[in-house]
């Protein structure tokens, strides 16, 4: 009797599977039930990145200073992950933008500006958002856009998304170069971070023809503020851990409102 | 197809077939750890595949968590095919059966990195191994023999646990008490001491094709194996609690390879005559 309920539910696993296979498009691709007659417009929501307490404009291949540790290092990459973008409408509900998945890459300015579009017009008191990408869509497979395993933003032997590469150089690092790839989506090393953000003293309105933007300012120099020099780091971290958990979260939670 | 060709390497040398092949339930040619591009070696043994559907997690560790992703992992690995995804799937749009395949399966013009994982996914899955012996007694279609019933009850006793019916594997992480494993296994990927030499309990069906045994491909032969469990099970403190030495006698040692010889699927393997 065994090998017939094993092929039956051999048959039934392959059904589901590939059903799920085609799931995970619509998934991607069904946005937030709106209503067809109302009228859409999008906003942008910029990054902006700035050098440590100064705030001096933050680029790459520049040579800066880390005020508090004295390290001196040239980025050459800076790629995030942010995620489930949602706006509160007057109501107290959310919107959300479908399929909400976006990679910040610094080395390109178009980049580090997401257009938000497909939202209902009207005004809006909170934008909240996800720096990384939420624990389930670590764990779906194969999927396209932001998240497709060609964007280099995906760890093949332990898998999940590199929700944040930093790279670039350092005297202050045997070798002369530092690689920091930092994710992880459960346990304690979870870097995934929830922001949610009031516009109460400004409210976000979204109309035709218009541009609204959002701009958070975010401060790279906060990857270093607990785990302190690089002299005490490994150059190259590939794998979620404490120290990178670390890094992500003070970078992420510092971020604020311009 | 895509499995056997070797264009998903680097240097057009290594397919997913070099190291999984059928003929030994989809795993190496019989060596301890596999060779990849350049004659590299890798880190571990290669294990079989069938019945994948199942698994909660892939590779010794689990380390991928996904059937979509695997083979993401030998493709990347510099020890084994040494390419980058984003390269394959451009030199696989460069090859017009390809592409016409994948217009026909998905309707797509060009092919992406989800639809070539779909579909590595779908071939992967399509590894079915239910047509043992073992299955056939199951279904009421023959009895075991005297020494293989013997041989089925003492593995109900001593072995089920982990290699649970009718997978013959709970897919779970376990220290089985090998000596000398410089290989930290599960805890490679959680980073948590209680998994430290842990693997995938692997399953029992097709082992006179997917010699040698464990992580590291250490045991040649079958009779070494139950050497093991018999006498050699070494104490540490992440070793399984219910794992004690169990001391089998010859008798009970044939009885055992009695049964093991009724998991193995010649059709599966493509061992039976035409
Ligand atoms: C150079 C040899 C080599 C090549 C080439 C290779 N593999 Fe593997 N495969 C391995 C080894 C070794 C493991 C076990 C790795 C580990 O656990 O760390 C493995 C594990 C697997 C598993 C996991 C089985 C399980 O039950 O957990 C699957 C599935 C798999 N490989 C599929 C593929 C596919 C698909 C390809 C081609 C894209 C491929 N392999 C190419 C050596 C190879
Ligand atoms: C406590 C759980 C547990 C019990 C009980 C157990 N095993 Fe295992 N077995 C494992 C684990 C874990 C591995 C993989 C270990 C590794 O590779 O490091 C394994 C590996 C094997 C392998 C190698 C398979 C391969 O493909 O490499 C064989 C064969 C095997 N066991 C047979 C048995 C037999 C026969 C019994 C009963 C006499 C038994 N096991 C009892 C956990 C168990």
């Amino acid at each position: 009797m065994k090998t017939i309920k094993l092929s039956g539910i051999l048959a039934l696993f392959i059904m589901i599977v590939f059903t799920q296979s085609c799931k995970n498009d619509d998934d991607n691709s069904n946005p937030t039930p709106t209503s067809t007659d109302t009228t859409t417009a999008h906003f942008h929501l910029q990054f902006n990145h700035v050098w440590a307490m100064a705030e001096s404009p933050f680029a790459l291949n520049t040579e800066l200073i880390h005020p508090m540790t004295g390290d001196t290092m040239k980025f050459t990459m800076l790629r995030y992950y942010v995620s489930n973008i949602q706006v509160k409408k007057t109501d107290g509900t959310w919107w959300s933008e479908a399929n909400s998945y976006h990679i910040i890459d610094v080395s390109d300015a178009e980049q580090t500006e997401i257009e938000v579009d497909d939202v209902p017009e009207g005004t809006y008191s909170a934008i909240r958002f996800m720096f990384g990408v939420d624990s389930a869509h670590n764990v779906s497979g194969a999927q396209d856009g932001a998240l497709s395993v060609s964007e280099g933003m995906f760890w093949s032997w332990n898998n999940g998304y590199i929700m944040m590469k930093a790279e670039g150089t350092s005297n202050q690092v045997s070798g002369g170069s530092f690689s920091y790839h930092i994710g992880g989506f459960s346990g304690t090393n979870n870097v995934v971070t929830q922001k949610e953000f009031s516009l109460e003293s400004s409210p976000l309105t979204v109309k035709e023809n218009t541009h609204p933007e959002i701009v958070v300012k975010a401060n790279p120099a906060r990857l270093f503020h607990t785990v302190g020099s690089m002299t005490s780091l490994s150059a190259t971290i590939h794998m979620p851990g404490a120290t990178t958990t670390q890094m992500g979260k003070d970078f992420f939670d510092a971020a604020v409102l311009e | 197809m895509l499995f056997f060709d070797p264009v998903l390497s680097v240097d057009s040398t290594i397919s997913c077939g070099s190291c999984h092949n059928k003929l030994f339930a989809y795993s190496d040619r019989g060596s301890s750890l596999s060779t990849g591009i350049n004659q590299q070696i890798g880190i571990r043994n290669s294990p079989p595949i069938f019945n994948v559907l199942w698994n909660k997690s892939f590779m010794w560790d689990g380390g991928v968590n996904h059937l979509e992703f695997m083979p993401l992992a030998p493709i990347e690995n510099e020890l084994e095919m040494g390419e980058k995804i984003k390269h394959v799937i451009a030199k696989l749009n460069r090859i017009p059966e390809y592409r016409n395949q994948f217009k026909q399966a998905y309707g797509i013009d060009s092919i992406t990195d989800k639809y070539f994982l779909f579909a590595m996914a779908q071939f992967l899955g399509s590894l079915i191994s239910a047509n043992s012996a073992y299955d056939s007694v199951q279904l009421g279609l023959k009895p075991f023999s005297v020494t293989e019933q013997s041989g089925y009850d003492l593995y109900k006793q001593k072995c089920a646990t982990c290699h649970a019916e009718p997978l013959f594997t709970d897919y779970s992480f376990r220290n089985n008490g090998l000596a000398n494993t410089s290989d930290s296994g599960r805890m490679r990927i959680t980073l948590l001491p209680e998994d430290r030499n842990k693997f995938k309990v692997p399953s029992l069906r097709n082992l006179d094709y997917s010699f040698p045994y464990m992580h590291d491909g250490r045991f040649k032969t079958l009779p070494e194996v139950l050497d093991h469990y018999s006498e050699n099970i070494i104490s540490s403190p992440t070793l399984d609690p219910e794992l004690k030495p169990m001391y089998f006698s010859e008798t009970e040692k044939e009885q055992l390879l009695a049964f093991l010889k009724t998991l193995n699927d010649p059709g599966f393997a493509g061992r039976l005559n035409p």
